[in-house]
């Protein structure tokens, strides 16, 4: 199971390598959503220093869920139904997927962090615990993406539909990081603010492994 | 296995109609009851010390709330019967009737919350964790209602939204909790405390018969939604498929009750 998954996992990020969906479109489109709500308030650098972490992760939420809907090899009903009769578990099929999204959305918080360090004047008090938070925040934006990707597949609304599923229930992606910072610069704890992410992408992981048979012979 | 059944679906279910009918009747006659004692109650309770009048909105926003509560975990519910394979039918039905209804419910506690929010806190609206997750809340059933009319396929339909209504419905401990969870202007939990509830016992009676009146409603409300959706899902699963264009079609075998 687990050398399916890599490779998998493996294909798929060569392919994102080759097409550069999110380093090469995505990130830069994402940096100058920043920029221009920087100019827009009126590029106050106090003010931008103050929003820099709610900025920086609301970007990571609203733009990081294209990247968390995409679907890789599912896109392809072909290659989707080659996997089906080689007999790859659905299960497994969607934790590939999951994996390479976590993958993505971890580089493009990165390239985002940059930016905002940059570009905002960003603190980072406590690093680990911002490395921690974004991979938390990346694994259940992609479990959530998936999921309200496989939902919306086929709707008459299109794919828009998945962001207004993904964004409400993403919240608390975006305020764990967020807070466990404040505390962090406040010299307490922040670390418990994970459980919160952790707990979503838990709930987000779980239901989309257990709907995967039912998604994929849907489809 | 599953038997194929051929017979109009309204032949094979007249026989329990009238029993329904009257049944809805006594449902809806207690619902109206509950409704103007409730009403009368609300107005004659007495006022709060500091508040006045204003207080009394509590009667509405409180079983408003409530009534959306209970509606999501009937979407629930539904959807997990939906998934372990149960009648469509029946279940389906059900989870898109409550969802319909406890949005209306949350729509109504978040405008009634606002108009009593802009007197007493002097905004329409503040980022309290209350308010933003009970939004939250709405904003993730509306888009459960949008899946529902985006998908065709009444048993695609009903499987993806069975997903949505289970993972939906976590939110709510979180929309109780944010008031012990989170500083908050919104007041904590009253009346569900674990000692005495602090208030007057006839703002509290008041109270809790608006709430049964409300759930009562919710209910009449719910059961018309559901017939509609019943007959929805019989008439998607009557209507006979175009086997080579419009012009020529087959008969229809698939199960009824699927």
């Amino acid at each position: 199971m687990s050398r399916d998954v890599a490779a998998l996992v493996a294909t798929e990020l060569r392919v994102e390598a080759r097409a550069g969906g999110t380093l090469l479109v995505l990130a830069p489109y994402a940096v100058a959503a920043m920029a221009l709500v920087a100019l827009a308030t009126g590029a106050d650098l106090p003010l931008l220093r103050r929003v820099a972490p709610g900025l920086l992760w609301a970007t990571v939420i609203v733009l990081g869920t294209f990247t968390a809907m995409r679907q890789g090899f599912a896109a392809d009903p072909a290659r989707r139904d080659l996997l089906q009769l080689l007999g790859v578990d659905p299960a497994v099929v969607w934790i590939a997927r999951l994996l390479t999204s976590t993958v993505l959305l971890a580089t493009l918080e990165a390239v985002l962090t940059l930016a905002a360090v940059v570009l905002l004047d960003l603190t980072i008090d406590d690093l680990l615990l911002h490395v921690a938070a974004g991979l938390v925040t990346a694994v259940g934006l992609a479990a959530l993406g998936l999921l309200a990707r496989d939902l919306a597949e086929g709707a008459r609304s299109g794919i828009a539909l998945a962001p207004l599923v993904v964004v409400p229930l993403a919240v608390p992606l975006a305020l764990a990081p967020v807070q466990a910072q404040a505390l962090a610069a406040a010299g307490a704890n922040g670390w418990p603010w994970l459980a919160v992410s952790g707990l979503v992408a838990t709930i987000a992981t779980a239901a989309g492994i257990a709907a995967s048979p039912t998604l994929q012979e849907v489809a | 296995m599953m038997a194929i059944d051929t017979r109009r679906p309204d032949a094979s279910r007249r026989d329990g109609s009238i029993g329904r009918t009257r049944t809805r009747t006594l449902w809806d006659g207690a619902a109206i009851l509950a409704l103007v004692v409730g009403l009368v109650l609300a107005f004659t309770a007495p006022p709060d010390r500091l508040q006045g009048d204003l207080q009394r909105l509590m009667y509405v926003h409180v079983p408003a709330a409530w009534t959306g509560y209970l509606a999501f975990v009937v979407t629930a519910v539904a959807s997990v019967q939906v998934l372990r394979g149960r009648s469509t039918r029946r279940w389906d039905t059900l989870a898109e009737a409550a969802a319909e209804v406890g949005v209306l419910f949350t729509a109504l506690t978040l405008a009634t919350g606002s108009i009593w929010g802009r007197p007493v806190w002097g905004v329409w609206w503040t980022w309290d964790a209350r308010l933003v997750t009970t939004a939250l809340l709405l904003l993730v059933y509306l888009a459960y209602l949008a899946l529902r009319r985006g998908i065709d396929d009444p048993r695609v339909r009903a499987r993806r939204a069975a997903w949505l209504g289970v993972v939906a419905v976590v939110q709510l401990p979180i929309v109780h909790m944010s008031v012990v969870w989170w500083r908050t202007l919104h007041q904590p939990p009253t009346v569900l405390q674990p000692d005495h509830p602090p208030m007057d016992h006839l703002m509290l009676a008041a109270l809790l018969v608006n709430v049964l009146a409300f759930t009562l409603l919710a209910g009449a409300l719910l059961s018309r939604r559901r017939d509609l959706g019943v007959l929805r899902h019989d008439d998607e699963h009557t209507t006979t498929p175009p086997a080579a264009g419009r012009a020529v079609t087959t008969p229809d075998l698939r199960p009824l009750d699927v």
